[in-house]
């Protein structure tokens, strides 16, 4: 296995990881929230909002802008 | 004693020999929301790795936050009240969406008009999330659990990409070997149907964190 496919493979088992964690939190009686709920709560404040909303906007800048 | 052998506590300097006005001044830094901390951190490691754009974008929006803040401070809320999107307007969004991928799969990877789509799309995001900011919302809910398990998700995430990154011979340079996110995205953009499904993917992200 190259160095290359053990990065990529990292990024793709902390995105399973994600998938899971979220499946888990869907049973009655899950401990954390689910990551919709998650975002629901951690946007409730115009602070939080305005960061999150941030740190996707500069991810699109990042993306398409050099 | 002569009362100007005294020591100065209270009289121009703390018991430390910090002269009390120094602290008055740092004291507002501790009343910054955390939110602001991250993004100065941010701001901090875009200095030497970032460009220009990301230092003022985050600047920028740590600067908006505190004006804000400062002038009116965000009330303890809650998850806004449940209102389904109605199905018209699903469509009208689902095809602004499909129409903002197309027209920036159409445009060459870097280039002003495609960074003039990204800012038009930011800003309309950031407009309807200030409405949506004004909805009516619940009274915060209690016993939905700790989100420590995805803070620990997020942090392995952060922790991986950096350590991607610190691969790369300059900040500049790619390293093939170890990929980034970003050369990952990079590359699934060299065609414009993978341009299109990359900024198509970013606004359905976007408008979705406006709806919460």
């Amino acid at each position: 296995m190259s160095a290359r496919q053990i990065t990529i493979a990292g990024f793709l088992l902390i995105v399973a990881a994600a998938v899971v964690l979220d499946l888990l939190a869907r049973r009655p009686g899950a401990r954390w929230p689910t990551f919709s709920r998650l975002m629901t709560r951690i946007m409730a404040t115009r602070a939080t909002r305005l960061s999150v909303l941030t740190a996707w906007f500069w991810w699109g800048w990042h993306m398409t802008t050099r | 004693m002569d009362e100007h052998h005294q020591p100065q506590v209270g009289a121009g300097l703390t018991g430390d020999g910090t002269p009390p006005g120094a602290l008055a001044r740092l004291a507002p830094l501790a009343a910054l929301p955390v939110p602001v901390w991250l993004l100065l951190l941010a701001a901090l490691f875009f200095v030497p790795f970032g460009d220009p754009a990301d230092v003022a974008i985050t600047l920028g929006a740590a600067a908006v936050i505190t004006v804000t803040e400062r002038h009116s401070p965000t009330r303890s809320v809650g998850p806004p009240r449940p209102t389904p999107l109605p199905a018209r307007w699903r469509l009208v969004l689902v095809a602004l969406v499909a129409a903002t991928a197309s027209l920036a799969g159409s445009l060459r990877l870097y280039s002003r008009p495609a960074a003039a789509v990204t800012v038009a799309a930011g800003i309309a995001v950031f407009v309807a999330s200030e409405r949506r900011a004004h909805a009516p919302r619940a009274l915060p809910t209690s016993g939905e659990g700790s989100g420590r398990p995805w803070a620990v998700v997020a942090l392995v995430l952060c922790a991986w990409e950096l350590i991607a990154f610190s691969y790369q011979p300059s900040k500049n340079v790619n390293a093939p070997d170890h990929p980034t996110l970003s050369v990952l995205v990079e590359e699934a953009q060299r065609h414009g149907l993978g341009r299109a499904a990359v900024v198509g993917a970013w606004l359905a992200l976007g408008i979705w964190l406006v709806r919460r």
